[in-house]
Order: C-alpha cells, then sequence, then structure tokens
C-alpha cells in the first residue's frame, strides 16, 4: 500500500533527519511537526474518484425541465430590468426635453458640469479632542478663489 | 438503485416459465413504438416549480400571441403602403418566434423532436428543424461545397435555406458516410451501380405555404475536348414542384418533367465528378409556374442560362461524387447506348528527339 502520499512522507522524513532536525514521536509522518499536512496529502492523493452521475431518461427528462424553466425565470428577471431601465430612461429624457422648453439657461446649467471643480477647502479635518463648538452657523461663506476672480 | 433491479432478475429466472425461447408478448414489446411517459410528480419539487413556471410563461404568451393576431387583422385591412408590407412580414415572424417558444420548453415537445416525431404544421417543431438545420447540417454542406468548389464553379456562393438530401435506395451509401438520418453526408462518393435507378428527394423546407420549385441535377465535370476545358451536363429537370414544410416528397406526379433523369455516367479517365442535385425557387415567391419547352432546354444548357432566363434562385443543394467503374461501361451500353468515350492524356513528346527517333542533331553538314 505504497501511495504516493505515504512515499513522499518518508522521503520528506529521511530528509528532515538527515538535516539535523529532531526525531519525532513514532508513527508521526507529518511534516513540520503540523498533523494538518497529513490530511491536505490524504485528500490530494487517497481521496477516491467520485462516480460519474448517472440519470434515467425520466430523470435526465426531470433535470432538462428544470434547467429550462430556470432560465426562463432568469429570463423575465432581465426582461423586467430592462424594461425598468428603459422606463426610467424615458421619464429623464422627457424631463430633460421639458427643462429645454422651459428655460434655456436652467437646461444648459443642468446638462453641464463645473470643470474647475476643487477640493472644499473649509473642510474641518477630524480630531480626537474637538472643540465644544463645531461650526459657526453664523459665520458668513468664505471667499472661495473663483468669486472672488 | 441497483439493487431492486438484481432482486427483479433473480425473481423472474427462479420462476416456472414454460420453455418457450420468445413469446409473443415480448416480441411485441420490442418492436412497438417508443410513447412518450411523463415524468411522475411528487417525486421532485423543483420539476413540479418548473412545470408551472413553464405554462405560466406559456399562458402568457399565447395571451401575447392574440393581440398580436388582432393587430395584424388591422393592419392587414389598412390602407396599402411600402411600409405596410414589411411591417406585416415583421409581425408575422413575431407570432411565428412567439408561438415556437410557448411550447418550446415542454418536456413532451423535446421528447418528440429527440424521438423523430415531428409534426412540421406546427410552428415550434418547424422552428426546432430549422434551428438544428442552422447548426448541425448547415456548417457541413457548405464546408464541402467550398473544399471541393461546387460554388464558384457551378453557381456564386449562398447560404442555403432548404435542408435537400437524395436517397438512392438501401445498400447505396457505404458505411462510413451515412449519417444518423439515413442519408449519406455532402460529397460522399457513391457507386455508379446504385445511381442508375431515380432517387427518391426529400426536401425540408421551412415555410408554411406551397411554393414551387425547380428541382435540377447538373455534372458540371464533363470533358470538353475541343475548348480543352470542363462542360456541365443536365442529368434531371422536374419544374413546377410544390413544396412546404408538410408537403417533403417531390412527386413526379405533381410537377414538370421537362428532362428525365439520366443516370450518372463518369467517363474513364476523368477525375471524379460532382453531380450536383439543386433546388430553386420559381419567381415571385415561388407562387409562379413556369413552363419550359423542349426547345429551350436540352442537357448542355447551363444552370446559370437557366436561373437567369427563368429567375430562379438557388435555395437548396446537395451534391456527391462519383468515379469510373465497370457499371459505367455497362451504364452507356444499356441506357445511353453509346459508345463509350475514354479519356487520358496527351501522349509524351521527347524534346530531345526528332520524329524518326533519333537524336536532334546539333549542326547541320555544309
Amino acid at each position: 500500500m505504497s501511495s504516493p502520499f505515504a512515499r513522499s512522507a518518508l522521503k520528506a522524513n529521511t530528509l528532515m533527519r538527515a538535516g539535523g532536525a529532531p526525531m519525532k514521536k513514532s508513527g508521526g509522518t507529518s511534516l513540520n511537526g503540523d498533523a494538518r499536512n497529513d490530511l491536505i496529502k490524504k485528500v490530494l492523493f487517497d481521496a477516491p474518484a467520485r462516480p460519474p452521475v448517472r440519470l434515467s431518461p425520466e430523470e435526465m427528462t426531470r433535470h432538462e425541465t428544470i434547467e429550462r424553466a430556470w432560465k426562463l425565470v432568469r429570463q423575465q428577471q432581465k426582461q423586467e430590468q430592462t424594461e425598468g431601465l428603459a422606463r426610467k430612461f424615458e421619464m429623464m429624457r422627457k424631463a430633460n426635453a421639458e427643462l429645454e422648453a422651459t428655460s434655456a439657461q436652467l437646461f444648459k446649467h443642468s446638462q453641464t458640469k463645473e470643470r474647475h471643480a476643487v477640493f472644499p477647502r473649509q473642510l474641518r479635518t477630524l480630531t480626537d479632542t474637538p472643540p465644544k463648538q463645531i461650526w459657526n452657523y453664523r459665520q458668513p461663506a468664505a471667499a472661495t478663489p473663483a468669486t472672488k476672480a | 438503485m441497483s439493487f431492486p433491479r438484481v432482486v427483479l432478475r433473480a425473481g423472474r429466472s427462479c420462476s416456472a416459465m414454460p420453455t418457450r425461447a420468445f413469446s409473443v408478448k415480448s416480441v411485441a414489446r420490442n418492436a412497438a413504438e417508443p410513447t412518450y411517459k411523463a415524468p411522475a410528480l411528487g417525486v421532485n419539487k423543483t420539476f413540479d416549480e418548473a412545470l408551472k413556471v413553464i405554462a405560466e410563461d406559456k399562458a402568457k404568451r399565447l395571451a401575447d400571441i392574440k393581440s398580436m393576431e388582432a393587430k395584424l387583422a388591422q393592419l392587414v385591412k389598412a390602407a396599402p403602403s411600402a411600409a405596410k408590407d414589411t411591417e406585416i412580414a415583421a409581425l408575422k415572424e413575431k407570432i411565428f418566434k412567439q408561438e415556437a417558444f410557448a411550447e418550446i420548453n415542454e418536456p413532451e415537445i423535446q421528447w418528440q423532436f429527440k424521438n423523430g416525431k415531428v409534426d412540421m404544421s406546427k410552428a415550434v417543431f418547424r422552428y426546432m428543424k430549422g434551428k438544428q438545420f442552422q447548426r448541425e447540417t448547415l456548417p457541413v454542406i457548405q464546408q464541402r461545397t467550398t473544399q471541393m468548389f461546387v460554388t464558384p464553379d457551378l453557381l456564386p456562393a449562398f447560404t442555403p435555406s432548404v435542408n435537400v438530401q437524395l436517397d438512392f435506395g438501401a445498400g447505396s451509401i457505404p458505411a462510413e458516410t451515412k449519417l444518423a438520418d439515413g442519408y449519406f453526408e455532402t460529397g460522399s462518393y457513391l457507386l455508379p451501380g446504385k445511381t442508375i435507378n431515380e432517387p427518391k428527394v426529400n426536401v425540408t423546407s421551412f415555410h408554411d405555404e406551397q411554393r414551387y420549385y425547380t428541382v435540377a441535377l447538373v455534372d458540371p465535370d464533363m470533358p470538353d475536348v475541343e475548348n480543352e476545358t470542363y462542360k456541365q451536363q443536365l442529368h434531371w429537370l422536374i419544374t413546377n414542384v410544390p413544396l412546404s414544410a408538410t408537403q417533403t416528397e417531390v412527386a413526379k406526379e405533381n410537377a414538370d418533367v421537362v428532362l428525365s433523369y439520366l443516370p450518372p455516367h463518369p467517363p474513364k479517365g476523368t477525375k471524379y465528378h460532382r453531380y450536383t442535385l439543386l433546388l430553386a425557387e420559381q419567381p415571385n415567391g415561388g407562387q409562379d409556374k413556369i413552363q419550359m419547352d423542349a426547345s429551350q432546354i436540352s442537357r448542355e444548357t447551363t444552370l446559370g442560362d437557366l436561373c437567369s432566363h427563368f429567375k430562379l434562385n438557388v435555395k437548396g443543394l446537395t451534391f456527391f461524387r462519383q468515379v469510373w467503374d465497370k457499371d459505367v461501361s455497362r451504364i452507356f451500353k444499356d441506357v445511353l447506348q453509346q459508345d463509350e468515350p475514354v479519356y487520358g492524356n496527351q501522349p509524351k513528346v521527347d524534346e530531345l528527339l526528332d520524329e524518326t527517333g533519333q537524336k536532334k542533331k546539333k549542326f547541320i553538314h555544309m
């Protein structure tokens, strides 16, 4: 019963002994004294092959029907998702069209983005020992470089 | 699972049975056609739920079909316009697909298709057969046709939309090239002795309505010695063949035979001949009938001329190959009643010898 597992474990053991490692308790073929390695080697080298799944024609029909029904369900879910997205897009498009008809300036403002937006410099760094007054609500807004110019 | 079976077998062998080798009952059971047996319910809950899902989906699709058919009826009544025809065609296509998808997931339909019990009047089977043709048969036909140059030589490259198969009778196909459905693979070699009689032409078209087709068997590899090339020969020509999804056989009774079947006869000394059977749809979507008189058509008419003159649209194609055999001599003697031609290469002329066979003289005597 010389499985690859047993053979490789023995070889490792002899190498270790030659290298000066201390002898372990008898019957211990564990590498580096770790029993988990034995289990890993057992699973890798000694595990038997699983038998193939055999289905009778009736069971095969059941399996195929189940697979088809599942595909149908996923198809229906995807269809719902796509339809929902399409509805949302249509509402957004209508809203934008109405805004365009209402006010050109507001529409332009809604469609464009601030290109020179910068990190908000008034952000307060968080501390472990904050002051009693965190934020002064009555303080007027500080002038930003953009508004200054 | 295996244990009960073993017990059963032991029981049978031990029982006191009469010493008859075969009983009528057992023979009948073996010869009986397989019938569909629905899987039992209550064994697998997921399966029961799957059936419910499929039934719900079918109901939804049938309701959709009803609304689409109502819309179609309205469209047909509406005023004619250029866009209307395309709309009607698109709607009909949608209805066809919905009819197919409503039933395709049912286990009984799947079993019937796998066991060949196909009723082509139902949309679902037409759809499934169409898909099978596209995925399995068509790539082989295309590959063989391009590999053996049938398409540039006989006609320009096209995608067949109709499946044609020839049946020369039992024993005509060598075992290696026989397909699962009993027909030969496109491009197979057939023996001349087996193709003397007319074949049965089986056509799987996927359209519901009846259309008229022209069937032609052409040999593009007959040697043309004067022009040092090859010429085509028409072996068989039948027009006004009515075909549809349910009408699959080419029957001479309903059609007009212009040129009767001439058995393939590749002469000795020529390479393999590609005997191509073509199915061409007649003009106006296959609704027009053609009149061909014997003065217009001969065995030397090329396929290109035939198609351009009568406005035919080639839709299906199959071919087989043949090489000279002793049976070809028999065909020439009995069927064609001609002298058998034997072709060969020109005799090799040695350029270094003159007419008398002597070595050519380099110098002349002054």
